[in-house]
């Protein structure tokens, strides 16, 4: 996913947490789910179709510490994968 | 897990007919009063706050309930998945219709005793077979994800076979779900006529053994003769094997506290339908995160899972003591002498493990 691409969370997915440090994305019509860590967690709910990946990226560095240099890719990755499950829309 | 995922909801205490083992009618959970709908919304809405994914909606029968359809769209509304259990008599196609438009549906639960009319009436009562098979029919052609529940009694255990002949073959169903009549409610009073006996879940075994060979996949158990089989093969092998189990030899058989809750037709919150009696909090005004996370009941029942097997009176010297998980905290009982104990039986039934296992 480009960095200058705005993703929007899909509207009507849960998400739930289970523990502290991990959450799952439900989707109640198909009763799917979609496991996510802390940072997948941070970048859901900072996604708001304004925001760019890259603005996303920066919010990471600044809310997480030692985040590795790489991250830019991880993050189009993941977002990547979120799109083609459909649990996330480019408006 | 801050909130549980799954809440059962016993969504009104009316019913069209009187099993001769329900376990519902004449315990705790049999309340002089149904919640209004309007509580009931107002309680949906605290499940989509909480996060909670999973709603299983029984009764009593949920269609003796004349606002049924009511409730259920109210739910949909809601981010939940939800599971119907029913008698399927009072189904027709036109209720069928109704189900079928509701997208958050993720299964029709049926129970159905038998393949045939005597064994599904003997303790259902006269004409239910012909009406519950007319019910399932129904929601087969609107295509509905049907899903049947087997309750095995001493009156319908000879009829296995041509059960599971029926459920697979006739109705074409992928599977069913087996389960046994629980000494509980209005079972209770029947008790020697219905509950099962030794040989009669021995032979159950057997069959159902069979039945596993043949039709590979398809049968389903969570209690009852076939689930307490795989259970106690599956320890056995373990023990031969000297494999160490995870929560094995812990009162740790009871996963339900860590998961789910259930509210009764009255509105009172417990631990699980077959826990009725233990009332955790009222859905009218408590907060559905509060009980769950301070309940002192609920905190006793999950504290379950420390007590050593071979902590328990008559436990001790038991072969699986290390493996052994115990069994439902329903019924009060636990460990040597209940329906899940193998010690007992093998010693009641007078059968060696080998025997047993092969
Ligand atoms: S077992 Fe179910 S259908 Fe039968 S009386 Fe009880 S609630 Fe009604
Ligand atoms: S006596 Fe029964 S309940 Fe106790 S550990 Fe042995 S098999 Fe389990």
């Amino acid at each position: 996913m480009l960095l200058d691409a705005r993703p929007l969370p899909r509207a009507g997915l849960v998400l739930r947490r289970e523990h502290d440090d991990w959450a799952v994305l439900f989707d109640p019509d198909t009763g799917s789910g979609f496991g996510l860590d802390p940072v997948g967690i941070f970048l859901w709910e900072n996604m708001d179709g304004r925001r760019t990946v890259a603005d996303l990226v920066e919010a990471l560095r600044e809310h997480f510490a030692e985040v590795p240099s790489q991250v830019a890719d991880e993050v189009q990755g993941f977002l990547q994968s979120l799109q083609e499950r459909g649990l996330i829309q480019l408006p | 897990m801050s909130t549980p995922r799954a809440v059962d909801l016993v969504i009104t205490n009316q019913c069209n007919l009187r099993c001769r083992y329900c376990y519902h009618f004449e315990s705790a959970g049999d309340v002089a009063r149904d919640l209004p709908r309007g509580e009931w919304s107002r309680f949906f809405r605290q499940l989509e706050r909480h996060a909670v994914l999973e709603v299983s909606l029984t009764g009593g029968e949920p269609f003796a309930r004349p606002d049924l359809p009511e409730i259920l769209q109210d739910l949909s509304r809601h981010p939940v998945r939800f599971t119907l259990y029913t008698n399927a008599t009072l189904v027709g196609p036109e209720e069928a219709g109704f189900l079928a438009g509701l997208r958050r549906l993720r299964a029709v639960q049926v129970s159905l005793d038998a393949g045939n009319a005597a064994g599904h009436d003997a303790c259902r009562g006269a004409g239910s077979f012909e009406r519950a098979v007319r019910g399932i029919r129904a929601m087969q052609e609107r295509g509905l994800p049907l899903s049947l529940q087997v309750t095995l009694h001493r009156l319908n255990a000879g009829d296995l076979e041509q059960t599971a002949e029926f459920v697979l073959e006739d109705l074409g169903l992928p599977s069913f779900q087996l389960n046994s009549a629980y000494d509980m409610g209005a079972c209770s009073r029947h008790r020697e006529q219905i509950c099962l006996g030794l040989d009669e879940r021995r032979a159950a075994m057997a069959t159902l053994e069979d039945l596993e060979r043949r039709h590979p996949g398809r049968l389903r158990a969570s209690a009852g003769p076939l689930a307490q089989l795989r259970r106690w093969t599956a320890m056995e092998r373990a023990r031969r094997n000297c494999e160490v189990w995870p929560q094995g030899g812990f009162l740790s058989a009871c996963g339900g506290v860590f998961r789910k809750l259930a509210v009764r037709a009255d509105g009172a919150i417990i631990p699980c339908n077959q826990l009725s009696e233990r009332v955790l909090g009222w859905i009218q005004h408590d907060d559905l995160r509060e009980v769950w996370q301070q309940s002192p009941e609920l905190a006793r029942l999950r504290h379950r899972q420390e007590t050593r097997m071979q902590d328990l009176p008559g436990c001790r010297d038991c072969s699986w003591a290390a493996w052994c998980t115990g069994g439902c905290p329903a019924g009060g009982a636990e460990g040597f002498g209940t329906e899940d104990c193998l010690r007992a039986f093998l010693e009641q039934g007078g059968l060696s493990i080998d025997q047993l296992v092969p």
